[in-house]
């Protein structure tokens, strides 16, 4: 059975319809990327997921019906969302803003060895830790928002947009990261405009338009298709 | 030099009310207009359980009456909160409206059980001491470091607990707690009873000094509002430094003009900050 | 045609289509006040009218402006304030009669109402709020510091009545509230209230559609200003003497209060509960220890019930003749 399992979601803004009937698919150790052009509803799937937004259809995470759980549910149960735009907290220094990602674990021992594995993966922050975070440089805001993320424990991981608005050798280096970490087993649900790079490290694809799953398949099939060459990749 | 010491007693008084209403609103994005009247409870939990629980026994029982006032002011903000607040918390002029009406409530209940005129609790201390060759009385004396010490507590508590980290999350990014698995109406719940309780612990160590009449309320929010936005709306250290500015500049011109001219001016300073720097003094969000 | 017969037959058009837009409660609530002053020589029952009728002034003209800009002002004491010492003053000093000083006082108050609109334009929610509070606040400050001037604590009192007996005051305060809500709802009818509402969600989609959302404001506050200014000098003429509490910052939230029971942004749901709840507050007289508790606790629990206000209930959304006939037609 896949780890997450999502029928015919759909999600309105007033009487507005931004997803309509969205299922997907998403098997443990997975990398899927979820692409489209702005506005074709990338993030209020993401948003549907993590509990933030209200949707009708069916959301299963891991045997569990999870449509009407609220987002503390839904990180509880290892589904952690790294928001578009961050959403860090500016005034509280780096090392605040990881211990906040692990607010609802106890268990001491394991969060320290998260926050070293996570200084591992990211030493800047390691050395910025009482920096505020507010002060970061957007790269290295995007690594913090991982980071927290991390320290959530996360069992499948939501990444909005990691690479907007960030330097490419610093993208590089973020996806490097995204990839080792799915190559060490997690789940990865990866939204991207970015197309190129996204359908680069992923193992396979939705493409979303105008709020309906309108192409999936593995990477090599998505890259390989027309329409996507032409409207995603400029080629 | 009696400006100096006066500024800075009655500063931190006016800092304790002030932090609370900020600390709401940075959270819930939610002006409370009751704070006032959570002040002047204090002031009246006190004198109610000194004077019919502990029957005014000595200076143990006056403690354990501020105590039991300060419990029971954070229980009336929590009973605001669940009962009035939570149907529309969204919109804060709904938010605005239904505390003020609480707020003429309670003063009418006040009015009816309690008179119209001022109230006294005796003091923790007596008598009086010279410093620098100026007469305080050791009451006011008091005020500032036990102000000092709880604001410090404040600060402490939300700087290493995880409750208080909570709540500065939540004032800095609403979504972002929630992604961690933060509930923001807890955290709101909680931070309003803080409030209440700072407001409270105010309002008991006002009640030996100056007269408490049921509609003393008004006063204190329009001090609290005042120092909030003066302070630029969010700012913790922000409300702290305006509290003793809006103190000083008060005891001074009481001192140097007439009782009237005083508030005038305070009022006209409010005006000009407001209408030439609305962000306040300090203007960056800061909890 | 010329710009001011342009003008006139546009604001002639407007008071027509609000005639047209009246309700019927109200229209005959009013002629009820008619006849109860023409009939009745109860001196109680006529006090009391004339008092729900000075609050429901003082509702309707609070609601012109923030119930369409949908801005809290928490200080509209200070309109009635400073129009009710005008009257006050002229009248005693000048011994101007009450049909020039309510004239002057209301555009005095209009005047006053146009400058702190155009200060307070930036301002919004909280700011906005705080800068009507302490206005209120400095004019009373100011009220104590003059008071050779202004009586002090006292006030001034002596003032001339609008006529010799209470029925014909009673008369008269009631055509000024009729015109009155004819203007105001005319006011807001016209494409001023609808870009005053525009204003309320979004002012930047207001200024980027080519509006000047600041014109608009300055008007409502003077507009609101005005009729307040009305009410403040029904006041003196009708008690015969103004007291700090006519600038008092309980009256400016008690008019808060009462017209966000009504609902606001619909003129009458704020005239139709001031009217209501001034009746019921004498009624509870008869336990009067408790009456101002039981009035506020009321207060609390209509808010509460209906946190839009009672006119914007969703019960009226789905009544609507019930609706036409209470609150008027919609803006
Ligand atoms: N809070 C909101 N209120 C109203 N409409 C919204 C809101 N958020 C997003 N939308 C609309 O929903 C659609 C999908 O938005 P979004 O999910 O953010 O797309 P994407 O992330 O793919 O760019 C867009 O048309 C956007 O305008
Ligand atoms: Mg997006």
């Amino acid at each position: 059975m896949a780890l997450l399992e999502v029928d015919k979601l759909s999600a309105f803004y007033g009487h507005l319809r931004v997803l309509s009937d969205v299922s997907l698919t998403v098997e443990a150790g997975e990398l899927i990327a979820i692409i489209g052009s702005n506005g074709a509803g990338k993030t209020t799937l993401l948003r549907s997921l993590s509990g933030l937004t209200k949707t009708t259809g069916r959301i299963r995470f891991d045997g569990r019906d999870l449509t009407a759980a609220s987002p503390q549910e839904t990180v509880r149960l290892g589904i952690v969302h790294c928001p578009e735009g961050r959403k860090l907290f500016p005034d509280l220094t780096v090392g605040e803003n990881l211990s906040l990602g692990a607010f609802l674990r106890r268990d001491h021992a394991a969060i320290q060895a998260d926050l070293e594995r996570v200084n591992d993966l990211f030493p800047i922050l390691h050395e910025r830790r009482e920096q505020k975070a507010g002060t970061l440089s957007g790269g290295e805001q995007q690594m913090l928002a991982i980071g927290r993320a991390l320290m959530c424990r996360p069992r499948i991981i939501l990444l909005d947009e990691p690479s907007f608005g960030i330097a490419p050798i610093i993208v590089d280096r973020i996806f490097e990261v995204i990839r080792q970490l799915n190559a060490g087993g997690l789940t990865t649900l990866l939204v991207e405009q970015n197309v190129g790079v996204a359908l680069d490290v992923c193992t396979r694809a939705y493409v979303l338009e105008n709020g309906h799953v309108a192409l999936s398949g593995s990477a090599g099939e998505i890259s390989s298709n027309a329409a996507v060459r032409e409207s995603y990749l400029g080629m | 030099m009696e400006i100096l010491i006066l500024g800075l007693s009655r500063g931190s008084v006016y800092a304790l009310v002030a932090v609370g209403f900020v600390l709401v609103f940075s959270v819930g994005g939610i002006l409370n207009l009751a704070h006032g009247t959570l002040f002047m409870l204090g002031a009246y939990f006190t004198y109610i359980y000194f004077n019919f629980l502990f029957g005014q026994g000595g200076t143990l029982a006056l403690l354990a009456s501020y105590v039991c006032a300060i419990v029971s002011v954070s229980l009336v903000a929590l009973l605001l909160f669940f009962a009035l607040f939570r149907r529309k918390i969204d919109s804060i002029s709904y938010v605005m409206v239904v505390s003020l009406a609480f707020a003429l409530f309670v003063e009418q209940f006040m009015k009816v059980y309690f008179g119209v005129t001022s109230t006294g609790v005796p003091s923790l201390v007596r008598g009086s001491v010279d410093i620098f060759g100026v007469r305080v009385l050791n009451k006011e004396v008091l005020l500032l470091p036990i102000s000092l010490f709880a604001l410090v507590a404040l600060h402490m508590f939300l700087r290493h607990s995880s409750a208080g980290q909570s709540i500065k999350a939540v004032a800095q990014s609403r979504e972002g707690a929630i992604l961690v698995g933060i509930k923001p109406d807890r955290v709101l719940a909680m931070t309003i009873a803080i409030a209440a309780a700072l407001a409270a612990l105010a309002g008991t160590l006002i009640s030996s000094l100056v007269t408490v009449t049921p509609t003393v309320w008004s006063y204190w929010l329009i001090k609290a509002f005042a120092i909030a936005i003066v302070g630029g709306l969010g700012s913790l250290p922000g409300a702290v430094v305006a509290a003793f500015l809006l103190s000083f500049v008060e005891i001074a011109t009481t001192f140097t003009l007439t009782d009237q001219y005083g508030e005038l001016v305070a009022l006209m300073i409010i005006v000009a900050i407001l209408l030439f720097r609305p962000s306040g003094l300090m203007s960056s969000r800061q909890v | 045609m010329s710009r001011p017969l342009l003008i006139a037959r546009r604001a002639a058009a407007g008071l027509l289509d609000a005639i047209q837009a009246l309700s019927l409660v109200f229209v005959i609530i009013v002629a009820g006040i008619v006849i109860t002053a023409l009939t009745s020589s109860n001196f109680y029952v006529l006090e009391i009218l004339v008092l729900a009728v000075i609050y429901m002034q003082f509702t309707s003209s609070w609601d012109v402006l923030c119930g369409y800009a949908n801005q809290d002002n928490f200080g509209i004491a200070f309109f009635t304030g400073i129009s009710g010492y005008i009257a006050a003053i002229l009248n005693k000093s000048l011994a101007m009669s009450p049909w020039l000083t309510v004239p002057i006082s209301a555009t005095a108050a209009a005047a006053a109402g146009l400058v702190i609109g155009w200060l307070a334009l930036r301002l919004r929610g909280p700011y906005f709020a705080l800068l009507t509070i302490v206005f209120a606040a400095v004019l009373s400050k100011l009220a104590y510091i003059f008071s050779h001037v202004t009586g002090g604590e006292e006030g001034i009192s002596g003032i001339a009545s609008f006529s010799r007996s209470v029925e014909t005051d009673l008369l008269v305060c009631v055509a000024l509230l009729f015109i009155s809500v004819l203007c105001m709802t005319a006011f807001a009818r016209s494409h001023y209230g609808l870009i005053l509402r525009s204003t309320q969600h979004n002012e930047d989609a207001a200024l980027a559609s080519g509006i000047n959302a600041a014109h608009y404001k300055v008007a409502g506050f003077g507009v609101s200003a005005f009729f307040a200014g009305v009410g403040g000098a029904m006041f003196a003429h009708t008690h015969m003497q103004v007291s700090p509490e006519l600038m008092a910052g309980s009256l400016s939230v008690l008019v808060v209060l009462m017209a966000v029971a009504g609902g606001r942004g619909t003129i009458l749901g704020p005239v139709l509960a001031a009217g209501a709840l001034t009746l019921f507050n004498e009624w509870l007289r008869i336990i009067e220890i408790y009456r101002p508790i039981i009035f506020t606790g009321t207060l609390i629990v209509m808010i509460y019930i209906f946190p839009s206000g009672i006119a914007n209930a969703s019960f009226f959304a789905r009544a609507p003749l019930l609706r036409r006939l209470l609150f008027g037609r919609e803006a």
